[in-house]
């Protein structure tokens, strides 16, 4: 054992107080980049050399720059954020749906079947005043106004809908594209043995992005890379990467948007995530809102076309009043906006006879035994809208919470933390300094030795 | 181990909080600044179904109140030309007592003759009264004159149809009275004077009610003097019996529920004050006829029995009590009388069959609360009783039955003047008096008609006050609470920011 050998010891010790204080560096530079998962540096202690009288150390080593990452943590925030993101979807098109509708205010359709219903009333209310028969057809005209407004509010959400699944599907194409890229570069850089941490990070960063888009699963290989898998699909093998493309396909819904991978078209089975529920919006929620808003415009159309050809007006009799099946279809008969005098209201024609138009009237209220009427029917649709948009906004606050509480446990975890990395400077410091001295005491030793000669 | 608490992890709980705290805030500042509880369908969704079914209740309870204010105009002119008649009837009446007196000489009826066409003019404007283009004395033919003058006679060419109006979801008014009823020239009437509506019992359907108006199917609350408040929901109830049993088990026999002493309607017994109200903006209660307050320990309810029908049994008739079996009644027409025994009659049915059986031509009527005498032509006829009991009388049918001819009897007295004849002229009156009756008959019917209108307008404010207020309830905020509680939360999100810059102001690296 040599004085010099002594010295090596210190200048270890120096060297790995030196990469401890660039590691609090980086640490401290990268405190708020998104993804970024603190560093340390792993020693250990050299191989002693061993004599006679026992072992002595010969100083430390730099094995390893770790990151401290939770794998687990990580793939339960990509969960909880996937679920997230499929629920966020729906909410945002139920509150789409409701704006559709109108207000706790401003009812439109509500205020429509009201006013129209009225307008019978009025019609019917002795002492019998004709014009209102304009009124009458007017209404009518508004409210179909209104379910065509509706239809044509739905479709339109529906095709934007159809275009963030298209934006989407842009994002996770760039985002598989990224990952590839990363594994190769991981690749390239681990050959030597080496963790790319801040590759890594970049890597566990878009995953995490992408999972909000699609729920995936990963694999790693030894060489570093990641395969990425998609309802059990594999997207990503190192650098060579499958992608998603849409198509539209006849579907029982009609002619309709589907996710396909790209080149062979090949159906696929979306995961939880913000594609799912956007497509679960269309075909789903906003599909059974028009369904039952078709309800109630067929059933308005089935109930006052059956009283209203029963009677005759003084120009005509057996004419139906509205058209159609649907509130997409529905209209007011042309006959009767030519000529509002043609809307009956009696079956014998009598002028001062209102009975068709009081028993059309009086379908705002009652409908036979036991059945819906029209308005019971529309305010079914508005419980049930209410009523999702309730259960969605509570899931999405509920989920809002189970993903900050991984995020804060990760963030807990892999986070810096500034006092952490000041108390670690501290700590280098004085490791340097105090190495210093020892080669400072060496050398004095040396001058010594020097001295005696 | 204690949790390691990094700048993020901080950063994220912080902001998380402060997120929490601000929402909060931002939903009550949204309560207090619209006043509304509920903003959006995810506020409270069984409130939208509530708030739209109220919004709906309360355009339609408006409507009704707009039909009964369009539609008085109606009733209002009816009694208007009514009041007219009367006053018309009441210049025949001194026209003929004038002209049959000895002053009367055969130039002042050729004066009077002339008085007469005009009279007639009178009346036919009267009758053909218009409102707003609508003849009101038509029928349902309101776009023609239902009276037009060939010649010397009057004829109507309207029809004997009935129009009214509705005054709630299930209740409708009767507006008009068809001009038939005043030229019935081809018949004549013994108006009935007996209210032979049967007394209500346990298995009287609910739909008979009120002169088979009905009722209306819900829920109605009982308050009782010891605070006690009931909410009883009768919906499935189908007979009186159902409704005093759901009372008696919805109140856990607390207040109980019986027939009136005179079976006219319900009783409800209970410790003192008692008060019943409709819920729900529907009219139960009141269609029950239990509708109202006691400051007593008894609520006695409003008449509700049902119509007389051809089943009715004569036993349920309070007004015969004690005299059944009924006896014999005399009709005498043009001085021949026949003895018509109903005693073997049960219900109203057995006596018209029996009576239009002895009497060809001659009908037993049933007029919701009483029966009428109608024969099928012109001759006058007299119902007397025979023997005990008094039948007639008992029925409301002891009198003479006349014709009822408006224009017949200008034209009688046209004629009788003409004839220049005063025992002709003073039969004449005989008519007269009988058409004032009817008039007044008619004004009284209008009278009421008018009644039940402002009555109903009444219910219908009342039930627009009572939903607007539940609309509220369930709609508007509770400004005070929300007042308060926006001022604590808005101390929480301030305490949570100072504490928030407190915690980011300081680290280590601050002492080094």
């Amino acid at each position: 054992m040599s004085l010099n050998s002594v010295m090596d010891t210190s200048l270890s010790a120096m060297f790995s107080a030196q990469a401890g204080m660039a590691t609090t560096s980086h640490n401290i530079a990268n405190a708020d980049t998104p993804g970024y998962t603190r560093q340390s540096n792993l020693l250990a202690a050299r191989r002693p050399l061993n004599f006679p009288f026992g072992s002595i150390g010969q100083g430390v080593d730099i094995v390893t720059i770790r990151r401290s990452q939770d794998t687990f943590l990580l793939n339960s925030l990509r969960a909880q954020k996937a679920k997230m993101a499929s629920y966020e979807s729906v909410d945002s098109a139920l509150y789409e749906v409701e704006n559709i509708l109108g207000s706790i205010d401003n009812d439109h359709l509500g205020d429509a079947l009201n006013s129209f219903f009225n307008a019978w009333s009025d019609l019917a209310t002795p002492p019998v005043d004709p014009s209102l028969k304009q009124q009458v057809v007017s209404n009518a005209v508004s409210l179909v106004t209104d379910f065509h407004s509706m239809s044509a509010s739905l479709d339109d959400l529906q095709t934007n809908i159809e275009m963030q699944v298209e934006e989407e599907i842009v994002n996770l194409n760039g985002l598989l594209d990224q990952i590839g890229n990363l594994n190769s570069q991981i690749m390239a850089a681990e050959i030597g043995g080496q963790t790319a941490n801040d590759l890594r990070d970049q890597r566990d960063l878009l995953v995490s992005e992408m999972s909000s888009i699609a729920a995936v699963t990963t694999v790693e290989r030894e060489d570093g890379s990641l395969d990425v898998i998609l309802n059990g699909r594999t997207m990503v093998v190192r650098d060579s990467v499958q992608q998603f493309t849409t198509t539209y396909r006849e579907t029982s819904q009609g002619y309709r948007m589907t996710v396909v991978t790209d080149g062979n078209f090949h159906d696929v089975t979306l995961p939880e995530g913000r594609l799912s529920g956007l497509l679960d919006s269309r075909d789903n929620y906003v599909e059974d809102i028009r369904a039952q808003l078709d309800n109630v415009a067929s059933m308005l159309v089935t109930r006052v076309n059956d009283l209203h050809v029963q009677g005759q007006s003084g120009t005509s009799s057996g004419q139906l009043f509205f058209t159609g099946d649907s509130m997409h279809t529905i209209q007011v008969s042309q006959a009767l906006q030519d000529d509002p005098s043609q809307v009956a209201t009696s079956r014998s024609g009598d002028s001062g006879d209102s009975d068709l138009a009081w028993e059309i009237a009086a379908l705002a209220d009652s409908s036979g035994a036991g059945d819906f009427t029209v308005t019971d029917r529309y305010r079914g649709l508005l419980i049930d809208v209410a009523s999702k948009r309730a259960s969605f906004e509570f899931l999405v606050d509920n989920q809002a919470n189970a993903v900050a509480a991984v995020e804060s446990k990760i963030a807990s975890i892999t986070g810096v933390s500034l006092d952490e990395e000041a108390s670690n400077m501290i700590r280098f410091q004085n490791t340097y300094s105090a190495a210093a001295r020892v080669i400072s005491t060496i050398q004095e030793m040396f001058d010594t030795l020097v001295s005696m000669i | 181990m204690p949790m390691r608490i990094s700048d993020n992890y901080l950063s994220k709980i912080l902001v998380g909080d402060l997120n929490r705290s601000l929402g909060a805030m931002l939903n009550l500042q949204r309560q207090a600044s619209t006043m509304q509880r509920v903003n959006s369908f995810a506020d409270d969704p069984r409130a939208v179904g509530a708030i739209q079914r109220y919004n709906a209740l309360i355009s339609s309870n408006d409507q009704y109140l707009r039909n009964i204010t369009r539609s008085s105009v109606i009733v209002d002119n009816t009694d208007t030309a009514l009041q007219d008649m009367s006053a018309l009837l009441a210049e025949v009446r001194e026209l003929a007592l004038r002209e049959s007196s000895a002053v009367a000489t055969t130039q002042t009826r050729a004066t009077a003759m002339i008085q007469v066409d005009n009279l007639t003019g009178r009346l036919m404007d009267v009758l053909n009264t218009q409102v707003e283009g609508n003849y009101i004395f038509g029928g349902t033919r309101t776009d023609v004159p239902p009276f037009v003058r060939n010649g010397s006679t009057v004829s109507y060419q309207g029809n004997d149809e009935l129009f009214s109006t509705a005054t709630g979801p299930n209740s409708s008014q009767v507006l008009n009275i068809p001009g038939s009823e005043f030229l019935g020239s081809l018949s004549s009437l013994l108006p009935g004077t007996a209210d032979l509506a049967p007394r209500l019992s346990g298995t009287t359907l609910l739909s008979d009610l009120n002169m088979g108006a009905g009722w209306t199917a819900g829920s109605f609350s009982i308050r009782d003097g010891n605070g006690d408040f009931f909410s009883v929901n009768v919906s499935a109830a189908v007979t009186v019996d159902d409704v005093i049993t759901a009372i008696n088990s919805a109140t856990g026999g607390a207040v109980t529920a019986s027939l009136n002493a005179d079976s006219t309607g319900f009783e409800i017994n209970g410790t003192g004050p008692l008060q019943i109200d409709d819920i729900d903006g529907r009219s139960t209660a009141s269609s029950l006829g239990i509708q109202g307050a006691s400051a007593a320990s008894t609520l006695i309810g409003r008449d509700v029995r049902p119509a007389v029908s051809a089943a009715t049994l004569l036993t349920d008739i309070a007004a015969l009590d004690g005299n059944l079996p009924l006896g014999i009644i005399d009709v005498e027409v043009a001085g021949v009388v026949t003895s018509i025994d109903l005693s073997g009659a049960t219900t109203l049915g057995d006596l018209q069959t029996t009576f239009s059986a002895a009497m060809p031509g001659y009908q037993l009527r049933l007029d919701s609360s009483g029966i009428s005498v109608v024969s099928g032509s012109t001759e006058t006829f007299i119902v007397r009783n025979n023997g005990l009991p008094n039948t007639a009388t008992l029925l409301g049918i002891e009198g003479t039955g006349t014709p009822v001819r408006m224009f017949g009897v200008l034209e009688d007295l046209h004629a009788a003047l003409a004839a220049d004849d005063p025992d002709a002229i003073r039969g004449v009156l005989v008519e007269v008096d009988s058409l004032e009756q009817m008039i007044q008959a008619q004004l009284i019917k209008v009278g009421g008609r008018q009644q039940d209108m402002e009555w109903a307008s009444g219910l219908l404010m009342q039930r627009d006050t009572q939903l607007r207020a539940k609309l509220s309830l369930e709609k508007d905020a509770d400004v005070a609470k929300v007042s308060a509680e926006l001022a604590a939360a808005e101390m929480s999100y301030q305490s949570s920011l100072l504490v928030t810059s407190k915690l980011f102001q300081s680290n280590l690296m601050m002492y080094l």
